[in-house]
């Protein structure tokens, strides 16, 4: 299957497979996106629309001062989250303005597709590179922060500095995959 | 907020038939369990299936393989009784006196409270966590004409990492390695006994440091429902002393679970094993847990044979909040109490 959900994956947005892309694929895979950007979209537009008005209630109703705090910041994230559907819903994915100026241009099936070929084996590129900073970041910062745990008196703080040089270890090896 | 905590108390009064003559020193079930989320205890620990939660690292390693993205968080929960933390803190850290004694027969009769804070971080095929600070407390004080005293304190520090690979797309395996430091108390007094000379005995705290490794599968069919079978061993490793009070054997944790496909939302269904240290009844080992994530929403709810739950977290980019309601089962002798607790969460996630 060109384009796919990750293996033993169930959730989480349609992963695109830069493989083999063509036109054909990439339209169809471009439809169910757009059709799941929608429903994800709206979802967050209907929690985040519930989230400030229950949390008005809450923050009303409750005596507890922690849970009060909840529903306050409750509120703030629901407006935030109407925001964020918005985008998705209208916006969507980061391929969309390939697809639109694909679909409205001239060009014949084999043109989009050479286009395509170009366009993701540079996406390819690009996403490689990508994790390799990112592999070589997290490998600096758990070289410092290890260097600090060993250096450091302070129980707490040695704990606390070998957790983030551990954390940027399992980071570094997660991204060189 | 009250329809959430009536909620909680409607599912309590449909749970299973309960034990009798529960011993009143019986150990409360958070101290036999390292999953301290609020996402876990949301589900009423039925969380061995759960991949909804997020706000943690998961209660099964094997899940990490299915995660497609990393994230590092920081975030503190905090339930119940704040003066209950006091007592805690002092039953633990200081030296206690006849005075502090004689003033616990002088508090409220149920006393809960629950505080931890945490740093997490998730990757695909790794999670660490590292829990500096978590302190649990539980008192009750029963008998009014004779008062007698039920104390549980718990303070702990946790390191812990795990890690979970695909076998094929159905099934996949992990593992988690904890160092886990415990200072608690466990104990029951009376009033006469209080007063006496050396009645301080019955709170020295004790202490316990382990190493475990904990292993873990999860078998996920790819039909409609996305079923899923699930099991981890818990408790494998090494304790540098091991008290009666705190149940410390290996066992097996068994859990099945659902996600019926929907066209809004996502929707988890989870039943879990969990050995009952106070009871050898099977169906006083179940946990059932449910979540439902909605757009920036995960609706949870759980029951099992001590407690009900019901509350809602929400998250978006770097904030992530949550709120728990739960009522829990004191049972001694003939006579049962509830304990209503609220649970808060707030999390800043990178």
């Amino acid at each position: 299957m060109l384009f796919s959900t990750v293996a033993f994956a169930e959730d989480g947005p349609l992963e695109l497979n830069l493989d083999k892309p063509n036109w054909s694929n990439f339209k169809s895979y471009m439809m169910e996106r757009k059709n799941s950007d929608y429903i994800n979209g709206l979802s967050y537009v209907i929690s985040g629309s519930v989230a400030t008005v229950g949390g008005i209630i809450g923050y009303e109703t409750s005596q507890d001062p922690i849970a009060k705090a909840v529903f306050g910041l409750s509120q703030s994230i629901g407006i935030a989250a109407i925001g964020y559907g918005a985008y998705q819903w209208n916006i969507g994915s980061e391929h969309n303005s390939v697809y639109a100026a694909l679909s409205r241009s001239k060009l014949s099936e084999n043109q989009r597709n050479e286009f395509l070929e170009n366009y993701f084996a540079h996406l390819k590129v690009t996403k490689k590179k990508t994790r390799l900073i990112q592999a070589v970041t997290h490998g600096l910062v758990a070289g410092l922060n290890g260097y600090y745990a060993a250096k450091e008196k302070n129980k707490d703080l040695k704990a606390a500095f070998g957790f983030i040089a551990g954390i940027n270890v399992l980071a570094a090896i997660s991204y060189s995959f | 907020m009250k329809t959430l905590a009536l909620f909680a108390m409607a599912l309590l009064a449909f749970s299973p038939v309960y034990a009798q003559n529960v011993l009143s020193t019986e150990l409360p079930a958070k101290f036999d369990s390292l999953q301290y989320s609020l996402g876990a205890r949301g589900v009423g620990q039925a969380c061995l299936t759960m991949s909804n939660l997020g706000d943690s690292v998961p209660c099964q390693p094997a899940l990490l393989a299915k995660r497609t993205k990393g994230n590092f968080m920081a975030q503190a929960a905090f339930g119940n009784s704040y003066e209950a933390i006091e007592n805690a803190n002092h039953l633990l850290n200081k030296d206690v006196d006849a005075t502090f004694m004689k003033s616990m027969f002088e508090q409220n009769r149920i006393m809960e409270m629950q505080a931890n804070g945490e740093l997490v971080f998730l990757a695909p095929h790794f999670s660490a966590q590292f829990i500096p600070y978590q302190i649990s407390y539980t008192s009750v004080i029963r008998n009014k004409s004779y008062p007698v005293v039920a104390l549980h304190a718990l303070q702990s520090r946790i390191w812990a990492v795990q890690t979970g690979w695909a076998l094929n797309e159905e099934i996949a395996v992990g593992a988690e390695a904890s160092f886990n430091e415990r200072k608690f108390i466990h104990t029951e007094f009376d009033a006469f006994e209080a007063a006496a000379e050396d009645g301080e005995r019955f709170l020295k705290p004790r202490t316990q440091n382990s190493a475990l490794f904990e292993p873990g599968i999860i078998y996920s069919p790819n039909l409609a429902w996305r079923p899923k079978l699930s099991a981890k061993i818990e408790g494998i490793g090494h304790y540098n002393h091991h008290y009666d009070e705190l149940q410390d054997e290996p066992g097996i944790n068994v859990g099945i679970g659902a996600t019926p496909p929907l066209r809004w939302g996502r929707l988890e269904l989870g039943i879990d094993y969990r050995k009952n240290p106070n009871s050898n009844y099977f169906l006083e080992s179940l946990h059932a847990g449910v979540s439902y994530q909605f757009g920036h929403m995960t609706a949870v709810s759980g029951l099992s044979s001590t407690s009900a739950t019901a509350g809602i977290m929400f998250g978006l980019d770097s904030i992530r909040a949550g709120i728990i309601y739960s009522s829990t089962r004191i049972p001694f002798a003939d006579d049962v109490e509830y304990a209503q607790s609220i649970y808060s969460q707030f999390g800043l996630q990178i």
